[in-house]
């Protein structure tokens, strides 16, 4: 059956680094997707295209190319959490993954062929989809070369119930030096998936060519899709980065019950189910391993304050 | 652009300009013209970090987190080792030529602008800044304290503050932070530093600083006035707090106030996990009654993070779950808002007592104590003149971490925080002590009343904590049943430890089923040999693994008197329990087959008896299970245990009722840990068919077989009244 799971980790004195809840960004995610920026640095090299930043919507090889539209660096509104308050999944800025939390609901990676797993590095940019908000997680494995790769699957479980159910998930490429790189028109072997773990198959969700965000050398496009039907118990959402080298970075990902939402938007493109891969059935069932912990909230946590003591008469 | 992104964009802006209007003219502006930030002309302080000339006038400090430990090691602020922190050009500032960037070889910068402090000293100032996150969020810091050693020296703040996010961002990254309005100092001490230090941060990570302003707001400095946890309100204002008996800004207690969006995401968020992702019916039912209405009203007309964050921290409490937690301020100052605990404090250690020598009924008194004011036996009588527990039921949810799931369970909790309580809330309390366990009327009855408060208080403005006594850490027992337990190893495991008393008993003390190499095995050793008299002193169970209880269930009761449990997740976010699903979960707690995805996804897992299975030598055992302060997986075991012959819990009441898995959820703000949430609920019968009409248990602790209270009389005698009772049980034919 069982066994407890790591212990949360200590105490930081600093903010969480990456201190997240979910909230509503989509009023800053459309504006970030409407200005498609460019060359402003989301790296770490200390200069970058000058400011104000030009602005370019970068059509992809499927889509017809949007108008460009000039613009500068902008105020957008900013959100608590990384996506909408709404989300399903629990923790779409990846902080409980950073600290190491393997609960159910965690995003949790593993290799794909043998189910190990893989620490998930985790870091924000506040230029990235999740803004401050939250983290970007970076998917390579150690020993990739440019060319080949050992796929990696973040998954990470949600609540099931009515549907239908729109999902998304901001993704980016990096080659295997971890360096940003344009989105393989080929999509490099990158799934985004839903997977209805009762019924053993998934849907995978599909790149939106007419959302893309260009910041810097990185490019950010997303992976949309709406499975309409109910998942009785919980679903999975598992992002898989196949074995055509290089490497993934994922950010903001959404699961949403469009009958939860007050104003129900029904414009995602339906999505068709397959049968599960050997592999994900493999990961699957290394996530659905994880003990479960029968520990009460809060116990343990060492003392913050001083040592308060009665003056002495 | 499309239709409807023209339409987010506008809305957008709009939002954003509302946000301008709500924060007043006199901060920081953005030039929508230029993509840049002014620095306003009014403030005390403004920094355009250009280059190290900038930071002169602001006594800076290069600074370093010590390994683990939360103190900084300081290194002298070389105008060379300023200038390798600094960024220019106009893709890395927002506002002036450079920016600060911090991250490399962990170091940052404290500034000690004695100036600028001392001119807000008497009144009220807000910190403004403008960060971008490059691999890291930033990390800031407001600390009080009397001496520069108090920022992280070998001392730590006296108070500090964090920065939130006003809501005003870039399109590319950039972010505005404020601290909100703050006190210049609290109960006269004044603000020493402000820094910014990043922590654990992976190689090629950082953060970039610009545009930081330090402006006075006002002269409505928090007055320390004398206040108690009901008139804090109208003593201290809608922005203070009462702690130590004193008003001090709740800015140093529950942090900024989030803006008001962030207020409406935040309560929209504890909304949505909790009436659509938790598992615990009972919750479920008072979050849709009470959080979610009562969480965003609190958005909408909270002034004060007391108000906002510490009323939200109490509707998550008040959800009834041990296993759900809003998240705790990781506040390391005398202003940390939630108790800590099971601690002594200073004054000594409370339990559930039975006042059999003034009148009976169940109360609070000291089972031992630090301070030689107090004395061990001492019953509480009042706190700020009312009823203990009245005063403990309105207002422990505010200042707890989570409540126990029945609220009869209280008591034990409550008696375990209680010293930490009085002596961080009350203003005063009154005790009542018996001369001996034989003599309580006359002059042999006294009163102690003593004024916390003013105690604490003191010796906090004077400085003057520390010392004295050690703290200790406070448990339900008054007694241990063996001589010399362990709690817990090296590694977490909870020990069990084990006595052969000269009567036959075998006693076992252990706190929780943290089971890692030793634990089963220990157990199976304890009734291999069917002992007749087992005493099970588990009164301070802090839960543990369900491995651990399954093992001990098949070691200590048999298929002759089955029983077991069904633990289900919640089948959907719009219905707890749609029909089939419990039915579906037959499998799963009858041998599930390591590869069946079905179980995962409707989180259902469990044991029952095995018919046919052989007898465990432990069933032959008689044995006194005793409990106290129980949750989780303490609760879990004397619930599966509880029916089978030759077998009783004692106890003072039930324990917690929590029934489920628990996860973490992400932590509210920054600055907080993590907080929590239960995913399951269970049932318990004698078989899977039974199971389907039993009731949902979350809620509902375990009752004991036999209500035992430790007695005040005792107390003075020093005898253990629980133990005593329960051994003459297992002593009996």
């Amino acid at each position: 059956m069982s066994a407890k799971s790591k212990a949360p980790t200590m105490t930081s004195l600093t903010p969480p680094t990456h201190s997240i809840l979910a909230g509503a960004q989509p009023a800053f995610l459309a504006a970030l997707t409407a200005l498609v920026l460019g060359g402003c640095g989301g790296d770490d090299s200390a200069v970058t295209l000058p400011r104000p930043a030009s602005t370019a919507v970068v059509p992809t090889a499927t889509a017809p190319a949007p108008s460009v539209v000039p613009a500068r660096r902008t105020l957008v509104e900013g959100h608590l959490g990384v996506t909408r308050a709404q989300n399903l999944l629990l923790d779409p800025g990846f902080s409980l993954t950073a600290q190491g939390e393997t609960g159910a609901g965690t995003f949790i990676a593993f290799y794909e062929s043998g189910s190990g797993e893989y620490q998930v590095p985790i870091r924000v940019d506040s230029a990235s989809p999740a803004g401050f908000a939250g983290g970007v997680a970076t998917l390579k494995e150690p020993r990739a070369t440019d060319a080949r790769s050992r796929s990696l699957q973040l998954i990470a479980s949600f609540t099931g119930g009515k549907g239908p159910f729109e999902a998304r998930v901001w993704v980016s490429s990096i080659d295997a030096a971890g360096a940003p790189r344009p989105f393989p028109e080929d999509e490099g072997g990158f799934k985004a998936s839903l997977v209805d773990a009762a019924q053993e198959n998934a849907a995978d969700l599909r790149l939106d060519p007419e959302k893309k965000l260009v910041v810097g050398n990185r490019t950010w496009v997303l992976y949309t899709g709406q499975l309409k039907k109910d998942l009785v118990g919980g679903g999975l959402m598992a992002i898989t980065t196949g074995t055509s080298g290089g490497g993934f970075e994922a950010a903001a990902p959404e699961i949403v019950a469009i009958p939860t939402l007050a104003t129900a938007l029904s414009r995602g493109r339906p999505l068709s189910t397959r049968p599960l891969t050997p592999g994900e059935r493999r990961v699957i069932g290394a996530y659905a391993a994880i003990p479960q912990r029968l520990v009460p909230a809060a116990k343990g946590v060492p003392v913050q304050r001083p040592g308060v003591r009665l003056k002495a008469r | 652009m499309a239709p409807e992104m023209k339409r987010a964009h506008l809305a957008a802006a709009l939002a954003v300009g509302s946000l301008l209007l709500a924060r007043g003219a006199s901060a920081s502006t953005f030039d929508a013209r230029t993509g840049t930030v002014s620095l306003s002309s009014n403030a005390l302080r403004a920094v355009s970090f250009d280059g190290p000339d900038s930071l002169k006038p602001l006594g800076a400090r290069v600074a370093t987190w010590a390994d683990g430990g939360f103190a900084l090691a300081y290194t002298p602020a070389t105008p060379e080792a300023l200038e390798a922190l600094f960024v220019r050009g106009e893709a890395n500032t927002i506002q002036g030529e450079g920016a600060l960037r911090l991250g490399k070889d962990q170091k940052g910068l404290v500034f000690f602008d004695a100036e600028t402090f001392e001119k807000v000293k008497a009144s009220r100032f807000e910190v403004t800044f403008w960060a971008r996150a490059d691999g890291t969020q930033p990390n800031f810091f407001v600390a009080y304290g009397r001496t520069d050693d108090a920022v992280y020296g070998t001392g730590i703040p006296f108070a500090q503050v964090r920065a939130l996010r006003t809501g005003k961002q870039t399109s590319d990254g950039w972010a505005e932070f404020s601290t909100g309005t703050l006190d210049g100092a609290v109960y006269g001490v004044g603000v020493r530093a402000i820094g910014f230090v990043p922590r654990r941060v992976a190689d090629g990570d950082a953060f970039l600083i610009d545009a930081l302003e330090i402006r006075k707001v006002d002269d409505a400095i928090t007055k320390p006035n004398l206040c108690t946890q009901d008139d804090v309100d109208t003593t201290c204002g809608a922005e203070g707090d009462c702690m130590y008996g004193h008003c001090v800004p709740s800015t140093v207690s529950w942090g900024p106030l989030p803006s008001a969006t962030m207020r409406r995401d935040l309560a929209e968020r504890w909304a949505h996990i909790a009436t659509r992702i938790h598992g615990d019916r009972n919750s479920i039912r008072i979050a849709k009654e009470r959080l979610e209405p009562e969480a965003m009203r609190l958005a909408k007309e909270a002034k004060s993070s007391r108000q906002f964050v510490g009323g939200l921290a109490r509707l998550v409490n008040e959800l009834r779950d041990n296993h759900t937690s809003f998240g705790s301020p990781t506040n390391f100052s005398y202003f940390s808002p939630q108790l800590d605990g099971e601690i002594s404090s200073g004054l000594g250690c409370f339990g559930v007592v039975d006042k059999d020598l003034l009148g009976g009924g169940m109360g609070y008194g000291l089972f031992q104590s630090t301070d030689a004011r107090v004395k061990a036996g001492d019953i509480l009588e009042s706190i700020d003149g009312q009823d203990p527990k009245a005063w403990v039921d309105k207002h422990y949810a505010s200042f707890a971490r989570t409540l126990p799931n029945d609220p009869r369970s209280d008591w034990g909790e409550t008696a375990n925080a209680l010293s930490s309580m009085l002596v961080a809330r009350a203003r005063t309390f009154t005790l009542t002590r018996c001369a001996s366990a034989t003599a309580c009327t006359g002059a042999d009855r006294t009163q102690i009343k003593l004024d916390v408060a003013e105690l604490v208080y003191q010796s906090i403005v004077e400085g003057k904590t520390g010392g004295g006594s050690p703290q200790v850490r406070c448990t339900a027992r008054f007694k241990n049943s063996v001589a010399n337990p362990k709690s817990q190893t090296s590694t977490g495991e909870d020990v069990v430890n084990v006595e052969a008393q000269p009567s036959g008993e075998i006693s076992v003390q252990f706190d929780g089923f943290v089971a890692e190499s030793g634990w089963e095995s220990a157990m199976a050793g304890i009734f291999k040999d069917a002992p007749a008299k087992v005493l099970m002193d588990a009164r301070q169970g802090h839960g543990g693994y369900y491995s651990a209880i399954d093992a001990l269930f098949k070691i200590m009761r048999g298929p002759s008197q089955p029983g077991g449990v069904v633990s289900v997740g919640r089948g959907g976010h719009d219905n707890p329990d749609p029909v089939g699903l419990f039915a579906k979960g037959r499998a799963c707690a009858e041998g599930r087959r390591p590869d069946d995805l079905s179980c995962f996804a409707s989180n259902i897992n469990g044991f029952f008896s095995v018919p046919g299975a052989p007898e465990p030598p432990g069933m032959a055992s008689k044995v006194a299970w005793v409990n106290s302060v129980d949750v989780s997986a303490n609760d879990f075991m004397p619930k599966l245990l509880q029916g089978r012959s030759k077998l009783r819990v004692f106890g003072p009441h039930p324990t917690s009722g929590a029934f489920g898995a628990v996860i973490s959820v992400p932590a509210p703000l920054p600055g907080f840990r993590e907080g929590s949430i239960q995913i399951q609920d269970s049932r318990f019968a004698t078989d899977y068919t039974a199971a389907q009409t039993a009731r949902w248990e979350s809620g509902h602790g375990v009752e004991p077989d036999q209500i035992v209270v430790q007695k005040q009389s005792d107390i003075l005698k020093g005898e253990d009244t629980l133990i005593n009772v329960a051994r003459a049980w297992l002593a009996a034919p």
